[in-house]
């Protein structure tokens, strides 16, 4: 009986464990370190969804968004030398990112809510009341300071807590806390004042 | 979410966050769009950096461009030192022809009379 059971389980007993994420990601950031290319292809494909959400957080627009990913990829590219293996490889690239969207942010200082408009679009079921939705929020988002606006769009949007914001954009946390309610509170402000039908 | 006209519809935080995650959705849930972005960044970092102009297309071009500017450049210099070999010794030739007929005293009256034609002219310009 112990013979047979033995006999019944050899490879579960003899294989090797899959590797985790954590684990695959730290060979491809090992391997990309020694110059491979294919595995910083598929760090890039890991990780740029994400950092997108944090780009497009920060900056105003889809398009500076994508650039400010592609720089921030870049950046990590030509640092990756200096990253230690044994970090998380994504909150060091979000940071990256982060500070890439938040360099373009200052150049650009776009502060034109027309302007705004064209840029953000959403679905919603009444065209009429989507357009004034839109527009009321497109002018609240304006009247944020760039660091209020990512984040809110980092905590309510793509779930981030305060403690990683904290980290993403170079601030303390109770101050993420702080720039979350005051977002929130002036948004709630600028909208309360629309009025529709359904 | 029910607003009705003429009365300030007070928004909650989740009511907020919900538009905001309309606004703020993901550009597209398609992979070709992420598959793209990836060429785009990996494309950005094989060029060192340096983002794609318009005049980028031609980099490909350089070396054969280059190379074919060299070989006309080499081509055209072999053409011409032809032609001015040729121009030089065709030159010498007339010289080398005019001096044999020109009839300088000596051998040309030690002939004794020419037939030729072109022998008499000289003659006669000469003043013989």
């Amino acid at each position: 009986m112990t013979l047979a059971l033995t006999f019944d389980f050899p490879s579960a007993v003899l294989s090797p464990p899959e590797p985790t994420a954590r684990e695959r990601e730290h060979e491809l950031v090992v391997s990309a370190q020694r110059g491979d290319t294919e595995s910083f292809a598929a760090l890039v494909r890991l990780h740029q969804r994400r950092a997108y959400a944090v780009a497009r957080a920060i900056v105003l627009t889809h398009e500076d968004a994508e650039d400010a990913v592609q720089e921030g990829f870049l950046h990590a590219f030509r640092a990756l030398d200096r990253f230690l293996p044994d970090q998380a490889f994504g909150a060091w690239l979000n940071r990256i990112v982060a500070n890439a969207a938040l360099d373009i942010t200052r150049r650009k200082k776009v502060r034109d809510a027309d302007a705004l408009t064209d840029t953000i679009a959403s679905p919603f079921r009444d065209p009429a009341e989507s357009a004034e939705l839109r527009r009321r929020l497109t002018v609240a988002l304006s009247t944020l300071n760039e660091r209020q606006r990512a984040v809110i769009v980092l905590h309510d949007v793509e779930g981030f807590k305060h403690a990683e914001i904290g980290r993403l954009l170079g601030i303390p946390e109770g101050t993420a806390r702080s720039d979350l309610h005051h977002a929130r509170a002036r948004l709630r402000q600028a909208l309360s004042a629309v009025r529709s039908q359904l | 979410m029910k607003i009705e006209r003429g009365t300030p519809h007070e928004w909650g935080d989740e009511e907020v966050t919900q538009l905001l995650r309309d606004v703020y959705a993901s550009p597209a849930a398609n992979a070709s769009y992420w598959d793209t972005l990836e060429s785009r960044i990996m494309a950005r970092i094989a060029s060192g950096g340096e983002a794609p102009e318009w005049w980028g297309v031609f980099h490909g071009w350089v070396r054969v461009g280059l190379a074919a500017a060299v070989l006309a450049g080499v081509l055209s210099g072999a053409a011409l030192l032809r032609e001015r070999e040729a121009q030089e010794r065709l030159a010498y030739e007339a010289v080398m022809e005019s001096a044999s007929v020109i009839p300088v005293a000596g051998p040309t009256i030690a002939r004794g009379p020419s037939h030729s034609t072109r022998d008499a002219t000289l003659r006669s310009l000469m003043g013989y």
